[in-house]
């Protein structure tokens, strides 16, 4: 488990100090893979790499099962380090030495015999479809392939977490998803615990249980992926959501002030997609409904919908029908100047 | 046909070079070594004491910094004769080839330390931050991560000092060395045997060519980048 305490990170370069993180509280618990999403300088390096101590906390405690990171020795964080892999935007692999001698690398630091270390290179290969790879060097190989070294790289010493920091944005969407679900796969046959920093919407979406967003420094949300994608609270979770929520066209904003008609963006998950609300509302209040957009997204293993409709109909109807809708287990935000 | 005079000239002049040419490589030889052997750890201390690197010591740094442009601003030849007594300590002698050795490898050592720096500099900081995220200690980051990364481009910097030495142990020839660089004064200089000098130009200039051919290959050959 991380457990993160009161963490505040303040760089000071030239006299000058960038708040890079205020007073973060995040708890990660055993096996979860957990997304931390937030705009560029938003401060979601700062905090990936505040868990491994690549940056010193300013403020504040890191507590990983338990050990309290920023008090330990040298050695003591060493040996904590190797239980902690990382992977990185860029892959940051020895780029003279062969795929083999980037895999052994961590075992080697850790002085594990030449024997062990070639039976778990071996099998590190394997989990990680690099086997005919075994002695190139990372020059030879595609963007997907070296990460897949850098995730074998990360294995090398059985973590117990994996700290991914941007791992896909080098990579195109093809290739993303099959690091996806090789992180996927990792997490759920071995249980390790994976943080994911990205910038990418889809990667949220497709591997994490939970999602924390970062803005200026602080966690403005944080809960389940299916909650915030079905219900964003804040502006900048609502930006990133934007591919999934259609924007209003211009012609079809109407009136703020006028009480006999609203839009509203429904969101739905799990069964209530599969009943017919919306048919219900019409037939027992006096309103008629309007459809603008509607999408179905998979996010995990559930469906979250997202339904704009233009209501009309007397005040007091419509404030029925959005309590109808409600009971029924539906998400119903009523927008205001055409901002999604 | 070459005629017997012919060879029979091209074999004194060999005679005459033969010893001042196993002189030069000796003295190149193992002031290479000890210049490496000194500068190596001032080159890599340069890098990791800088700002930011992974044993940042700003004060160690800028001592360090200047004493080694101090000393690379003397003229060599200033170099050579103020350290020359130094070599009786050492070596016993104070002329001769291996008297020669510990000028030339003090001389040698700050323009290593350079070299080595701006080797190691190039290497990618992710990389050495992918190493600290394994665990690794500052003794492995140098020996595991920047050196052999730098590979290529320290055999480069190492060719540049075994070639530079060669230039400075003729300067040392001037002063009671031995070498090539002494057989040109004498001969070339001083008893205007012309011959003799383009002739000892020319085995140097032999040399330089080698020593740069096999510094490139042997380079290209570690560089798997
Ligand atoms: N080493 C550093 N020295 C000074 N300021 C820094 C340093 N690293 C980050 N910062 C500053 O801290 C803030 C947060 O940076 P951080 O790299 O954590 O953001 P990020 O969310 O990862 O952004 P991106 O998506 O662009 O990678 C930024 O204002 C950045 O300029
Ligand atoms: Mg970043």
């Amino acid at each position: 488990m991380i457990e993160i305490k009161n963490l505040s990170k303040v760089y000071s370069t030239n006299g000058k100090d960038v708040v890079a993180l205020k007073d973060i509280n995040l708890t990660i618990s055993d096996g979860e893979i957990y997304g931390i999403m937030g705009l560029s300088g938003a401060g979601k390096s700062s905090l990936i790499r505040c868990i491994n101590m690549l940056e010193k906390p300013t403020s504040g405690s890191i507590l990983i099962n338990g050990v309290e990171m920023t008090k330990l020795k040298p050695k003591e964080l060493r040996n904590m380090r190797k239980k902690i892999g990382m992977i990185f935007q860029h892959f940051n692999l020895l780029m003279n030495s062969t795929v083999y001698e980037n895999i052994a690398f961590p075992l080697k630091i850790s002085k594990v015999n030449d024997s062990v270390i070639k039976k778990r290179v071996d099998e590190l290969l394997d989990v990680v479809d690099l086997k005919d790879k075994k002695y190139a060097y990372p020059s030879q190989l595609s963007g997907g392939q070296k990460q897949r070294v850098g995730i074998a790289r990360a294995l090398a010493n059985n973590p117990a977490i994996i700290l991914s920091d941007e791992a896909t944005s080098a990579l195109d969407p093809t290739t993303t998803e099959s690091i996806l679900n090789l992180l996927k796969n990792i997490n759920k046959q071995y249980g390790i615990t994976i943080v994911v920093i990205t910038h990418e919407m889809s990667v949220i979406r497709n591997l994490c249980d939970k999602v924390a967003v970062l803005e200026d420094g602080r966690i403005i949300e944080e809960g389940n992926v299916i909650d915030i994608f079905s219900n964003p609270s804040t502006e900048t979770s609502k930006r990133f959501l934007k591919d999934m929520i259609a924007e209003l066209p211009p012609d079809i904003l109407l009136d703020d002030e006028n009480p006999n008609e609203e839009i509203l963006r429904l969101s739905f998950f799990g069964n209530s997609s599969n009943q017919p609300v919306i048919s219900h509302m019409i037939k027992n209040f006096d309103v008629e409904v309007n459809i603008i957009s509607g999408n179905i997204e998979r996010v995990q293993n559930s469906q979250v919908g997202n339904l704009l409709i233009k209501i009309s109909g007397k005040e007091s109807s419509i404030k029925d029908a959005i309590k109808f809708l409600e009971n029924n287990g539906l998400r119903i935000e009523v927008l205001k100047n055409g901002i999604v | 046909m070459v005629s017997s005079n012919t060879l029979q000239y091209l074999l004194n002049l060999w005679q005459l070079m033969e010893e001042p040419l196993w002189e030069s490589l000796y003295m190149v030889f193992f002031s290479t070594l000890f210049s490496v052997i000194i500068g190596m750890p001032l080159g890599i201390i340069l890098v990791i004491t800088d700002k930011g690197h992974i044993k940042e010591n700003l004060k160690l740094n800028q001592i360090l910094g200047t004493v080694i442009n101090v000393m690379r601003s003397v003229p060599f030849i200033i170099l050579i004769i103020a350290i020359f007594p130094l070599a009786r300590l050492i070596v016993g002698t104070t002329i001769g080839p291996t008297a020669a050795i510990v000028p030339l490898s003090i001389a040698a050592a700050p323009f290593v330390a350079r070299v080595i720096e701006s080797s190691l500099k190039e290497v990618d900081w992710g990389v050495i931050e992918a190493s600290i995220s394994v665990g690794a200690s500052l003794l492995q980051i140098i020996f595991k991560v920047m050196i052999p990364e730098s590979l290529p481009s320290l055999v480069l910097g190492i060719t540049l000092t075994v070639i530079n030495i060669l230039g400075y142990s003729a300067m040392a020839g001037a002063i009671g060395g031995g070498g090539l660089g002494d057989l040109a004064i004498r001969y070339g200089y001083q008893r205007f045997q012309t011959d003799v000098l383009i002739a000892t130009i020319i085995v140097l200039i032999i040399f330089v060519e080698i020593v740069q051919r096999i510094g490139n290959y042997l380079s290209k050959k570690v560089d798997k980048r």
